[in-house]
């Protein structure tokens, strides 16, 4: 049937706009789980590899998602790995010292959400670009959690931790990806249906604009760089259940993770596009590319390259298809 | 639109082609190709794969007496020493035709180390040796082992926690304390001296540093008037020491952590005309290095860490499977002392000034120390 006529609310579901939206990358996951089971049927497409994946991929799609909002509008995050250590490691240390798992894990959400309402601040207050705060908020966070750690390695062994990481619902659900679940379900929400989302998009698609229509622009950079933090407190949170330790050494890299990840998911580095989906499906496109390399035997360095190679085509193909709009 | 998903699937399968066509080869056996150190050198080793059904290739490995698949999670690659490492490791599995080595590397992230080993016991494999990337936070993956019922081999660094069928390594602190000791012989008492240490955090390093400062304590004469981390890296170890010479010039000798800071101490040290400063040593596989040793300007030195721990845990990993056990899971290779005496015979003039010539170590440790580790 000819859609285009219609109004987008009388359209079938599948041929509403965001389908439309998501049918690249959908198409380039279920590509990559043929290409998976193609290459090495026994290992690949069985329920303990998929659950693999998705568990391996949940601390970096928690994080993503406060990456994709803080991409949308405009900005950008460099200080999410460093971000990551310090809250696992004041957790650890919390937990070793007074063994409250529920201490720790308030501590990690508050030391996020500390670390990116200073990065929201110091962005609108000083009216310095993003990408200069966080890198160097990433650096002093960093530096405080190799103080905090005395560079050295915290175990932890703690009943509620090690069910974070290793617990299963429903039967086959890893803990992580379900906890990673709710944060996208959320995310999805609040893109969709609330103002925040609204005014998130508007101030990435134009500040200026935004700013003359009314929108407290201050008031929302600083609201969206602190949930990108108080995510990130929360995957730091999965990470220490998952890993039973965190250092100065454990989550580094995660900032260059989850922008591949959301520009992958189609979004705009400058701002204005972007989708929880997307990223989240960028996520797993990542990880399964991760496993079925590892299946393959490839060594790291091809990954990186591989990766790499995959990024920059997914920008000049988004920027393509951006240009029809 | 139809076009641009066309250009993404496209993309990808030839992504995916490039890929599986590298890959291919790596199926057999473990990417040994890649390594850019020579491990087919002249002296003593018959390398054909084939003929070792016949006859038991030199130096000797331990041969499997069934169909085995094993998994290794290294660390990385990201340094000579670690291609050499994995070598070493590559070198058992070509020479045991019934063993298939299944590969996969962290790039020193612990994270993508716990994902590895998951997705390489997923495949079911019969033994895992892992060599972890942070010590400490791969506890999981003991569990995951015990679970599977499958043998863990830990190598090289520390994994931190118990449950491991066999920690294959040496103890750092014997360096430390052998060092410790040589100074004091040297220097009659009493002497200053400077520290370089290696990568802070990390189990060879707090095990070496932990070894010298304790042994330390037994001599009040000798002054260390500081320490710098040079990472293991001789650029590093060169700014290092240029600033160490500015800083005290009154010292009478460094002490290094590994070769490579040794080479680049030396190099410092030269540029000053300071070559009255002595260097100790403590990890001393590289030909320069070695060499090093034998023109007489560094004082001893103990080899640790030996490059070929690789091998020696594909053995355990083998025999473990082969059926025979352990005397202790702490699976210690012996740390010969190194002088200008015998460096000769550790070096190998065909290799590369800085390569690891390998073989006539192992050789060494397998026809003495291998056998006593078993009942």
């Amino acid at each position: 049937m000819n859609t285009d006529k219609m109004l987008i609310t009388q359209r079938p579901w599948y041929r509403r706009y965001a389908f439309k939206q998501y049918s690249a990358i959908l198409i380039v996951l279920i590509g990559l789980i043929v290409i998976g089971t193609v290459l090495s049927y026994q290992s690949f497409f069985t329920l303990t590899n998929f659950t693999n994946i998705i568990r391996q991929a949940s601390i970096i799609g928690i994080v993503v998602i406060g990456a994709t909002f803080i991409l949308i509008s405009g900005g950008i995050d460099l200080s999410v790995g460093s971000n990551l250590i310090l809250s696992s490691c004041s957790a650890a240390l919390v937990l070793t010292q007074t063994g409250n798992p529920l201490l720790a894990i308030l501590l990690a959400l508050a030391v996020g959400t500390a670390v990116g309402l200073l990065n929201g601040f110091l962005v609108m207050r000083f009216k310095i670009a993003s990408f200069i705060v966080t890198l160097g908020i990433g650096q002093i966070s960093l530096g405080l959690a190799m103080f905090i750690t005395g560079n050295k390695i915290i175990s932890i062994s703690d009943k509620v931790f090690s069910g974070i990481g290793s617990s299963y619902i429903f039967g086959f659900l890893p803990m992580p990806a379900f906890i990673c679940i709710l944060v996208v379900i959320a995310g999805i929400l609040i893109e969709k249906k609330s103002t925040l989302g609204r005014y998130i998009y508007a101030i990435g698609g134009n500040e200026e604009a935004s700013k003359l229509s009314g929108i407290d622009v201050n008031k929302f950079k600083v609201i969206v760089f602190s949930m990108g933090g108080l995510f990130i407190g929360l995957a730091a949170v999965v990470q220490l259940g998952r890993m039973s330790a965190a250092s100065n050494q454990i989550g580094t890299g995660a900032e260059l993770e989850a922008i591949s990840a959301a520009v992958i998911g189609g979004t705009a580095i400058t701002g204005g596009y972007g989708s929880v989906i997307g990223s989240i499906v960028g996520v797993v496109i990542l990880q399964i590319l991760n496993n079925i390399l590892n299946m393959m035997n490839v060594p790291s360095y091809s990954q990186l390259l591989l990766k790499g190679i995959i990024l920059i085509g997914a920008i000049i193909i988004y920027q393509k298809q951006q240009s029809k709009y | 639109m139809k076009k641009t998903i066309l250009t993404i699937i496209l993309a990808i399968a030839l992504c995916a082609m490039l890929v599986a066509c590298q890959a291919a080869p790596a199926e057999s056996s473990a990417p040994a190709s890649e390594a850019p150190a020579a491990t087919s050198e002249a002296p003593a080793s018959t390398e054909a794969p084939a003929s070792s059904e016949a006859a038991m290739p030199d130096p000797p490995v331990s041969i499997a007496n069934g169909e085995y698949t094993i998994g290794f999670s290294n660390a990385s690659v990201s340094n000579p020493w670690r291609v050499v490492f994995t070598d070493t490791l590559n070198y058992v599995a070509e020479n045991n035709p019934n063993v298939t080595l299944y590969t996969t590397d962290a790039n020193e992230d612990a994270q993508k180390q716990l994902a590895d080993c998951e997705d390489l016991i997923s495949k079911d494999i019969d033994a895992l040796v892992v060599s972890p990337a942070v010590t400490g936070a791969l506890a999981p993956v003991i569990d995951m082992c015990k679970e599977k019922g499958i043998p863990l081999v830990v190598v090289d660094r520390d994994i931190g926690a118990e449950g491991y069928d066999a920690f294959v390594r040496t103890d750092g602190h014997i360096l430390g304390e052998a060092i410790a000791d040589s100074v004091n012989n040297y220097f009659n008492g009493t002497a200053k001296v400077v520290y370089i240490s290696g990568i802070a955090g990390s189990g060879p390093d707090n095990e070496r540093n932990e070894g010298f400062y304790d042994q330390l304590k037994k001599y009040p004469g000798i002054e260390v008037l500081a320490t710098q981390a040079a990472d293991w890296d001789p650029t590093k170890s060169l700014t290092v020491m240029e600033n160490l010479l500015q800083g005290y010039p009154e010292m009478q000798g460094v002490v290094c952590t590994d070769g490579t800071t040794a080479v680049g101490a030396w190099q410092a040290i030269q540029a000053a005309n300071r070559t009255d400063i002595v260097l100790f040593n403590m990890d001393n596989t590289r030909n320069d290095s070695l060499q090093m040793t034998l023109d007489g300007i560094i004082v001893d030195t103990s080899v640790e860490n030996a490059i070929y721990c690789g091998a020696w845990a594909m053995n355990v990993a083998i025999d473990l499977l082969n059926g025979k056990t352990l005397k202790s899971p702490e699976v210690m290779i012996p740390t010969p002392f190194i002088t200008k005496d015998n460096a000769a015979q550790f070096m190998d003039p065909s290799l590369a000034a800085t390569d690891y010539p390998w073989k006539g170590l192992y050789k060494d440790s397998m026809e003495t120390a291998y056998p006593e580790i078993w009942n």
